[in-house]
């Protein structure tokens, strides 16, 4: 590769480089309000309808889930919300829904959470996090 | 359209996968967003890679995501994924001399 060839690719690189961190960067606000979520919520899902209608096969699996243990949780609907939709895909780094955080802590999605409650996983997680003070459920 | 077969590829090319099993299973989310909307098929993904040694689920399910970034949200609408190290394949019922 000779010195033109460095330097055009240079100047083109950089633009389009800023571009994408642009478009990929999360609202501050939007980022702040996600963060107050996950950490004031003991378990908390973000998914796609409710847990009475959900909208989705996977988010239906995970509501399942989570109700079969017993413990309140807390979900989201971000198809009521197109930014949060976005935007929590965004903050977990993870492209898909639903979204599981316990104790404030990203779990995963859906195969995720299935393959922790098969191996009893789950469960010792969230009862840990109602056993300690401090957030609400 | 993404084949199960050009998924399989980008999964032995990129994660360096030794079987990659993948079910197409778009027909049965008709109607949600799916493939008729223009944003992608359902798949199935089973997967084993050298890679996943010692990580958590979640980092190997970001290694998935990351191998596959370009095709998630555009010809990948949703993924059903289970992945396991080559040590891990055969309790799985996975055969390990497969390849991709």
């Amino acid at each position: 590769m000779d010195e033109n060839e460095i330097t055009i690719g240079a100047e083109f690189a950089c633009p389009l480089l800023s571009l994408n961190w642009l478009a990929t960067m999360l609202d501050p606000l939007l980022e702040e309000k996600i963060r107050n979520q996950v950490r004031t919520h003991k378990v908390l899902i973000y998914m796609k309808g409710t847990p009475e209608m959900p909208q989705c096969g996977f988010s239906y699996a995970a509501v399942r889930i989570l109700d079969s243990l017993g413990f309140p949780y807390t979900a989201i609907n971000v198809l009521e919300d197109p930014e949060l939709r976005q935007g929590i895909k965004e903050f977990s780094n993870w492209p898909t829904i639903p979204q599981i955080y316990i104790d404030g802590e990203f779990v995963g999605g859906c195969d995720i959470l299935q393959e922790m409650h098969a191996r009893n996983e789950l469960r010792p997680l969230v009862e840990a996090a109602f056993a300690k003070a401090g957030t609400q459920s | 359209m993404l084949t199960p077969n050009r998924l399989r590829q980008l999964l032995a090319e990129k994660l360096q996968a030794t079987y990659a099993y993948v079910e197409d299973e778009s027909h049965r989310h008709a109607g949600h967003g799916g493939r008729q909307q223009g944003s992608g098929g359902h798949y199935r993904v089973q997967v084993v890679s050298p890679l996943f040694a010692g990580k958590t689920a979640l980092q190997r399910h970001r290694l998935v995501y990351a191998a596959l970034a370009e095709e998630m949200g555009q010809s990948i609408h949703a993924l059903a994924l289970q992945t396991y190290s080559p040590e891990e394949a055969p309790a799985a019922g996975i055969p390990h001399d497969w390849i991709a």
